[in-house]
């Protein structure tokens, strides 16, 4: 799977999760989840919920960071030597 | 326990002023090893638990959770935020895997307590809390006389899902039966139901879930470490092995598993640890149970506390576990007809009085004189036991849950 690919998958499931905070998708690339739309533990933990179930893995416990899913770049990063450890 | 579990213990053992006490005289190689720690333990060893590091954070910088008092004994529980958050995720992957259920998703629930420091004050002062994913109302005003007031405040919140006591949910129904209100227009969207805190028999299971048309899954946890262990829609119950780790004793072996009494560890509280933590509860783990929802193991609560015993008379006690049994006995006979029960000892008569709710009309006498019988068995004396079918969902305690034994002044009050 490309990081490319993970990117746009990653959008898809974040936007659905604050669809009702009436955000423009495409600035999601550039936002920052916490100081920018207000993460706090719920979103952080149905994040890392949805990405387990959509992407078939388990986030480490060392990498379940708040640090790790601040931004679309950092998850995605995070999600991307999760899934090449796996592979 | 997985080696990295056991070395994260390890050191939570090494840097934890009670647990080097507890084991002064020995080095401990497994968990297993460790002295079993109860109730007592919390309340009054309480600064002793605090781990090392975490001593002099300041109050801002960490939760205190205290549990329902259920047993009678309130104890609090020291947590850092992350080590709550991500010990609460190990349940919402269950959730998720088994019924699609997301932390964002919208949900009822009811309170009951509000604690004054360590006090717990009767009825909460708050009729209706609510926040971006929950709406709970006050278990004492809602009533047939007022359900009316609730609604609309339902309907607008439109839950996904309720998170409750099964006394409370019975009542609900109870209510929405009287009244007329269909579930389905009350609560449209909703698709699962979770119970906790409360024994929760196949009887209720079952008819609860007929009711709201959804599946219902039940909950086993702690206060003290979150969740122990939580159904799957095949009515297994899943130790969430990524949160806890459970180990038995007083145990005996059976043909398919073992039994014993429940001590657990939380695998993720750093601040306070909780390290073969007493929960008066027994359970059974079976070997070779499979199931195609989840790997790992699966266990039965042997619903009752081992530890919560009632004077019958005659130099004779039983035990909650013992009544349940009893009940669970006689609803597998015939067809899971109990929905609820207790047992009352009216003090100033000294007399018994068992309260049973059935779900249907028939074979009361036999229901009651199977209960009755296998309870002289326990007991092992000729008890009298007086038996009293009600109708009405059964009162719950102060403390919102509803206890399946108590000793009451007078009888007549409940």
């Amino acid at each position: 799977m490309t990081t490319e690919t993970i990117k746009q998958e990653v959008i898809e499931l974040i936007s659905e999760l604050f669809k009702d905070n009436g955000f423009d998708i495409d600035i999601l690339e550039y936002v920052d989840l916490i100081d920018d739309l207000g993460m706090d533990s719920i979103t952080f933990i149905s994040i890392v919920v949805e990405v387990e179930a959509h992407f078939g893995i388990e986030v480490p416990d060392d990498m379940l960071l708040l640090e790790n899913f601040r931004c679309l770049k950092n998850i995605v990063h995070t999600l991307s030597s999760i899934l090449c450890d796996s592979n | 326990m997985n080696c990295q579990n056991q070395e994260k213990i390890n050191i939570l053992l090494q840097n934890t002023l009670f647990y080097r006490n507890k084991s002064r005289y020995f080095e401990p190689k497994t968990v297993i090893e460790m002295p079993l720690v109860c109730k007592r333990d919390l309340q009054f060893s309480y600064n002793d638990l605090i781990s090392d590091k975490e001593k002099n954070r300041p109050e801002i910088e960490y939760m205190k959770i205290r549990s329902s008092g259920s047993t009678g004994q309130i104890v609090e529980v020291l947590w850092n935020e992350r080590d709550f958050v991500l010990s609460n995720l190990t349940l919402w992957r269950l959730r998720k895997k088994f019924y699609n259920i997301t932390p964002t998703a919208k949900y009822i629930t009811f309170h009951s307590l509000v604690y004054n420091g360590t006090q717990v004050e009767n009825v909460a002062n708050c009729e209706i809390k609510k926040t971006k994913v929950s709406l709970s109302i006050n278990k004492y005003f809602i009533s047939n006389e007022t359900i009316d007031r609730y609604i609309n405040s339902i309907i607008d919140f439109a839950p996904e899902w309720i998170f409750t006591q099964p006394s409370m949910i019975i009542n609900l129904m109870s209510i929405m039966k009287q009244n007329n209100l269909i579930s389905q227009k009350i609560f449209p969207n909703i698709k699962y139901i979770e119970l906790n805190g409360e024994t929760l028999l196949n009887a209720q299971r079952r008819e609860i879930s007929r009711f709201f048309g959804v599946p219902v899954a039940n909950l086993y946890g702690a206060t003290e470490v979150n969740g122990i262990a939580f159904q799957c829609p095949d009515g297994h119950m899943h130790i969430i092995e990524d949160n806890v780790h459970l180990q038995l004793f007083n145990s005996c072996q059976t043909n398919d598993g073992i039994i014993g009494d429940v001590a657990v560890t939380s695998l993720w509280n750093t601040k306070m640890p909780i390290i073969q933590y007493e929960l008066g509860d027994r359970v059974k783990i079976y070997n070779n149970r499979v199931c195609k929802h989840h790997d790992g193991k699966i266990i039965d609560v042997l619903i009752g506390r081992s530890n919560l015993r009632m004077n019958v008379g005659q130099n004779s006690n039983i035990s909650s576990y013992d009544l349940a049994y009893c009940i669970e006995r006689t609803n597998t006979k015939f067809g899971d007809p109990i929905l609820q029960y207790k047992l009352i000892r009216e003090n100033s008569k000294n007399t018994l009085y068992l309260f049973i709710r059935t779900c249907f009309y028939g074979w009361k006498e036999n229901i009651k004189n199977n209960v009755i019988n296998l309870l002289k068995q326990f007991s092992q004396k000729n008890i009298d036991y007086n038996c009293v079918f009600i109708d009405e969902p059964m009162v719950v305690s102060e403390n919102g849950k509803l206890k399946s034994m108590e000793n009451k002044d007078d009888y007549s009050a409940y």
